[in-house]
């Protein structure tokens, strides 16, 4: 499973699994556009703009909440859901990559922040990188 | 099962709580070495056993921790599991170098109430409720993606950001006696927009006028009963009356200043050598640069809040006007509070007047008679507190009393509280057959999906009478009148 919905009271909280930091953060983007529109990137077949973005962080935990912030905003501001993503370069404290957005009609749910709260990236029994995102609904 | 990092911390029992009152528990700072003062709970025993079952309590003695706290770390009987502070806390920091933290404000800047009263009862309207939640639906724009009517560019948006409410009054949306029916008249003068990222303003261009998802609402109430007389006739309620009450906040400005400033101090908090055990609780000293910014950045983005409920007021009185004409068609403001923000305020600690910062996440100012900011006619009766129940059950207004700033720094609670998560409330409730369950009821609910009703249904939330009833009981605020939905409208 690349990510799973956790019980949590405050919002929702996601459990995003990867093999690695790249396929991590890839994941942690599916789950957050999942949230945002339910199932709408598996029906994407054309993509209506394009971004590169460039992110450095004081670790890779904090990295992947400035990286899904960010795609956030962009994807409110360009009114795109970034389904495509790919990693020109990404290290525990700088990512650059280039985004793929579609257009959209409506969101499912208002994602007001993608906190830091619980979020910490670790090894997991299966030897895959794994952390917990609560999102403020 | 996955294992939440703040299970590490050892959790608070009731063998770690005193009780001061019947009303007012305490976690004394002995709980833990790295707790500044003591952590405080407003509740009855009944809704302190339920407060214990989340972790909201480990998130209250977390704040105990926050640099400059004064007092106590204070939770109001709505409270539940957040992140960083738990939702429905107060914090007060001393002025001017303790901490400013945003995640004790919130992603959601300024989110807050407003009510407005009509002249039209019960009998005038019975007919017209299902016309109404469509009128409604159709005027008020959800912005989930789409954006409202209104475009604000450059220079306008930052006159939104100075002046707040008043800007929307000055281009036609609202009148001008509205102000004086609003927390700090509907602007903080603090504000600058210059604080303000481009990307928190590109992403407040088109939300002015729209009320997002979650559990943000425009609800059409019935005045069911009233419990303070005098109260109630200097705010303008009496029983049968028909209000409309808006429930909403800054939308993505406001969550864009909230992400950019966590954010930053995050990276700063080092420099001032201050150690949190909770990243989102992240905070600088207020008069440091990255406080001041900050402050600034929150204030004009409580003015983008304020400006935003002013507009949907606009788009309600329209509605209202389309089906019940001029003359009966006049909607009042009867009062706007934040439960989202951060105040500088005066209150007497240790029997000293000290300025402090107050954070209040989740919690309403509820200021007490002669408090000089509000309109001659609540004077004598203090400032109105509105508290939004669920979309099944019943919201309460208020009225402030002096007896709040002793206890909670002239706080009060926000709303029932959740009591469970979006994803169980899902799988527990049956959205259609929940929406003509409230249909037989006579509430009608307009709202842009069926997954936004069942994440807001009644089961969702603590029970609204317990909670108020608390305060009531406790003298942190008084009630004033019981209000039953009759039409809710939801993104």
């Amino acid at each position: 499973m690349i990510y799973e919905y956790l019980s949590h009271t405050a919002d929702v909280a996601l459990k995003v699994e990867g093999a690695s930091l790249k396929e991590l953060f890839k994941n942690g983007l599916k789950g957050m556009n999942d949230i945002l529109k339910e199932g709408f990137c598996g029906k994407v077949n054309r993509f209506d703009s394009q971004m590169t973005i460039e992110i450095t962080s004081a670790n890779r935990t904090n990295l992947l909440i400035d990286f899904l912030s960010e795609v956030l905003a962009l994807t409110n501001v360009q009114k795109s859901i970034y389904c495509g993503v790919y990693f020109c370069y990404i290290s525990d404290t700088k990512l650059v990559a280039q985004l793929y957005g579609t257009w959209f009609g409506n969101f499912d749910e208002d994602i007001k922040g993608i906190t830091y709260h619980e979020a910490y990236i670790h090894r997991n029994e299966d030897g895959n990188l794994e952390t917990c995102i609560i999102f403020d609904l | 099962m996955y294992h939440f990092r703040s299970l590490i911390m050892q959790k608070v029992t009731k063998e770690h709580i005193e009780k001061l009152t019947d009303y007012l528990w305490e976690i004394p700072t002995s709980f833990r070495k790295d707790m500044l003062v003591p952590a405080r709970i407003l509740a009855s025993e009944q809704i302190l056993d339920d407060i214990i079952e989340d972790r909201s309590l480990n998130q209250l003695v977390n704040v105990a921790t926050l640099p400059g706290i004064r007092k106590a770390s204070l939770v109001m009987p709505d409270v539940h599991e957040g992140y960083g502070f738990p939702i429905g806390g107060v914090a007060a920091t001393s002025y001017p170098d303790g901490a400013i933290s945003p995640g004790g404000i919130g992603y959601d800047i300024n989110c807050g109430v407003r009510l407005l009263t009509s002249s039209l009862k019960m009998k005038d309207i019975k007919e017209d409720l299902e016309a109404l939640g469509k009128e409604l639906y159709a005027k008020i724009p959800s912005g989930m993606g789409k954006g409202g009517q209104i475009r604000v560019f450059s220079e306008q948006m930052d006159e939104v950001l100075h002046r707040g409410a008043e800007w929307g009054v000055k281009q036609g949306y609202g009148h001008k006696d509205d102000l004086a029916y609003i927390e700090s008249k509907g602007r903080l003068a603090w504000a600058d927009p210059s604080c303000v990222s481009q990307m928190a303003k590109n992403r407040g261009t088109d939300q002015l006028g729209t009320i997002g998802s979650g559990n943000h609402f425009v609800e059409v109430d019935v005045v069911e009963e009233i419990y303070d007389n005098e109260s109630a006739k200097a705010y303008g309620l009496h029983k049968n009356q028909i209000v409309v009450m808006i429930h909403t906040g800054s939308r993505g400005l406001g969550h864009q200043v909230a992400t950019d400033y966590i954010r930053i101090m995050i990276n700063a908090m080092q420099k001032y050598g201050i150690k949190l055990p909770d990243r989102e609780l992240a905070c600088v000293p207020f008069n440091s640069e990255e406080g001041q910014n900050y402050f600034k950045a929150m204030c004009a983005a409580a003015n983008y809040a304020w400006c935003n409920r002013q507009i949907i007021s606009w788009e309600v009185r329209n509605a209202w006007e389309t089906l019940f004409g001029k003359e009966k068609g006049q909607l009042r403001l009867m009062y706007d509070v934040a439960h989202n923000i951060a105040k500088v305020e005066d209150h007497v600690i240790n029997g000293k007047n000290e300025r402090v910062i107050v954070h209040r996440k989740g919690a309403t100012r509820a200021f007490g008679p002669n408090f000089e900011e509000l309109p001659d006619a609540y004077i004598a009766v203090g400032q109105p507190v509105i508290i939004p129940g669920s979309m099944g059950t019943c919201s309460y207004v208020l009225a402030g009393t002096t007896k709040s700033y002793d206890i909670t720094f002239g706080s009060c609670c926000h709303g029932a509280g959740r009591r469970l998560s979006r994803t169980a409330a899902k799988k527990q409730v049956n959205a259609p057959v929940l929406k003509e369950q409230l249909r037989e009821r006579g509430i009608f609910i307009e709202a842009g999906s069926f997954k936004g009703i069942a994440e807001e249904a009644p089961i969702a939330y603590k029970d609204v009478n317990s909670v108020v009833d608390t305060v009531n009981i406790s003298g942190i605020a008084k009630k004033v009148a019981k209000i039953k939905p009759l039409v809710v409208v939801k993104g």
